[in-house]
């Protein structure tokens, strides 16, 4: 007797996207694993076309109500590539804090709200809540911090105005950025709580050997800059320009997204794992500190424990915004400026997800020729695919609740920036023969 | 304390309604004006501290354009989700399940709810919601009059 089972998630649909992922196990066997997604910056690409380059850090912000700063970042370090600017280092500082503000919110939602009450059991925070307040108090207080931060530097605690082609349109006094450092050093000692307390998560087994792909920012540990991205498993280091030529998107039938691969045809992973893995010496003393009380590696092969890696780089970006805020003067300039011209260029950074990479060719009047916008999640989603292909076949003993919740978790693990209903998934388990579940 | 709260998205058809009628009233004396987009968990620091009034679009459950006032914490009592009731997660419905969860006091204030028809990218608001939009405003401004009203009598 055949047994086929066929385990389907829908991603239930929000003004921000929808998608499914439907994983079809034949005998034991998976016979099909797809996610598909709707992805809001293919919109964007054509969107852009005729628009001046001026406008595209804030247009580009309205991609995510979550991370817009990255989109923000990675589309100013493309337009500067294609205008030769060069923002000074007091620039660099100023971007890298209000980009640490966006990890802040970021990973404090997604550890907290998001992917939290799939370790303790329950539908969602609010659930959550009635039972550890404690917990999702924290959660709120670290995420404000972040939004706060965001604030100070950006003009407005979610889709800041500030960020701009050549740096901040306005750097805020010392007086109001310091304003902040108490709430950061409180921050810094919650986020170390919550390494500890996510550490003792029970993790789910899985185990991957993952291809990670993470961009290069000096000695830094990456999230504002990439100046080139490396690959693991002896691949090397490419340069943000040639991305396009080393990664490729496909379009997979079953998704309205591109999917992204190696050029042979390998799914790799961005985000935290990857960033850690390659530069976990970079992490600030604090946070190194942090992987070695709770025994995390630097290579995570487990996609569930990537819990523990988000809070791991929670008490970096705290570490991080802490020191730039005590030792910040206000700059000369807060932005460069140079005269427009025609050209083409790539830019990266590390959205708190993964790596983001945007290109754009402009004419001689700096209006927007063409875009392109790779988003981490883009560049994850066969990665996601693969992996749900390997737990597959672990699902099939388990109880039936228990396996969705199970595959739940797993596509939270990549905090995937479908759109902020990521955490409203709804997920069925579908008999559809004899035998089946 | 006044706080008019907008959700909504910008560049998502109907979804930007809520935006453009507090964008286009005129500073009110006691009153904040927030364009809070899609604050996610961010929108419980929005109904502290303040009276609220909050305004949002409705995806589902009201004709285009059609124009609703409710208290505000009476939202949840009415047996709706916040995906029926709102187009964007965490809505007020969420917002105010989880407050409770949290033991936080009850937000005060009102829901001004617009509904909207179409939310896809990239388009402009639809005849029905933009033929709406003074109706809206005219019914936020009620409800600041309401909400200062009840302050006045607390205070009283």
């Amino acid at each position: 007797m055949t047994d086929e089972r066929t385990y389907r998630v829908d991603l239930m649909t929000r003004v921000e996207g929808e998608g499914r992922f439907v994983l079809r196990v034949k005998d034991g066997v998976v016979i099909d694993a797809e996610l598909s997604i709707f992805e809001a910056p293919r919109f964007f690409e054509a969107f852009l076309r005729g628009r001046s380059l001026f406008e595209v850090p804030d247009l580009t912000a309205r991609i995510c109500g979550i991370c817009p700063i990255a989109y923000q970042m990675s589309s100013a370090r493309a337009l500067e590539a294609a205008l030769g600017l060069v923002p000074t280092p007091e620039i660099e500082r100023l971007r890298r804090a209000i980009y640490c503000g966006e990890w802040i919110e970021s990973h404090a939602l997604h550890v907290f709200m998001l992917h939290a009450p799939d370790f303790l059991g329950y539908e969602s925070a609010i659930e959550m809540a009635r039972d550890h307040r404690a917990i999702v108090e924290r959660g709120l207080r670290l995420k404000k911090t972040g939004n706060r931060l965001i604030e100070i530097l950006g003009g407005r605690p979610s889709h800041p105005v500030s960020p701009r082609v050549g740096g901040l349109s306005k750097a805020p006094t010392v007086a109001a950025l310091r304003a902040i450092r108490d709430e950061l050093a409180r921050g810094l000692e919650e986020s170390l709580e919550t390494v500890r307390l996510v550490a003792r998560f029970p993790m789910p087994e899985l185990e991957v050997d993952y291809v990670f792909a993470s961009c290069v920012s000096g000695d830094a540990y990456p999230i504002e800059r990439g100046d080139a991205i490396v690959l693991s498993g002896g691949r090397g280091v490419v340069p943000v320009a040639s991305w396009d030529r080393e990664m490729i998107e496909r379009h997979a039938p079953h998704s309205n997204a591109l999917q992204a691969t190696l050029a042979d045809g390998t799914p790799y992973l961005c985000g935290p794992q990857a960033r850690l893995f390659h530069h976990a010496e970079k992490l600030h003393p604090v946070a190194r500190d942090a992987m070695r009380e709770v025994g995390l590696p630097r290579e995570v092969k487990n996609p569930y424990r990537s819990i523990v890696v988000r809070a791991v780089e929670l008490v970096h970006a705290f570490a991080e915004a802490l020191a730039l805020v005590e030792r910040y003067e206000v700059p000369e300039r807060s932005y460069v400026e140079g005269p427009l011209r025609a050209g083409v260029g790539a830019g990266a950074s590390e959205a708190p997800r993964g790596l983001l990479w945007h290109r754009y060719e402009v004419s001689a009047d700096g209006s927007v020729v063409s875009a392109r916008i790779v988003p981490p999640t883009s560049q994850n989603q066969a990665r996601i695919e693969a992996d749900l292909r390997a737990l597959g076949p672990s699902l099939l003993a388990m109880e039936h609740g228990a396996a969705t919740r199970r595959a739940e978790q797993l596509i939270r693990s990549y905090d995937p920036c479908i759109s902020c209903a990521t955490h409203f998934l709804d997920l069925r388990i579908e008999p559809t023969h004899e035998g089946s579940a | 304390m006044i706080r008019v709260v907008a959700l909504g998205s910008e560049l998502a058809g109907d979804d930007r309604a809520a935006l453009d009628a507090v964008r286009a009233l005129a500073p009110i004396e006691g009153v904040e004006l927030v364009l809070a987009g899609r604050p996610g968990p961010s929108l419980l620091d929005h109904l502290e501290g303040a009276t609220v009034v909050l305004v949002d679009v409705v995806r589902r459950g009201l004709a285009p354009g059609e124009i609703v006032t409710m208290d505000l914490a009476g939202l949840g009592a009415r047996g709706l989700s916040s995906g029926s009731m709102t187009s964007h997660d965490l809505g007020p419905i969420d917002a105010l399940r989880l407050a409770e969860a949290l033991g936080r006091p009850t937000p005060r204030g009102l829901f001004v709810g617009v509904g909207g028809a179409s939310f896809a990218r990239g388009a402009g608001l639809g005849q029905g919601v933009s033929a709406a939009l003074p109706g809206l405003r005219t019914a936020i401004l009620e409800a600041i009059a309401a909400a200062r009203s009840a302050e006045e009598k607390d205070h009283a």
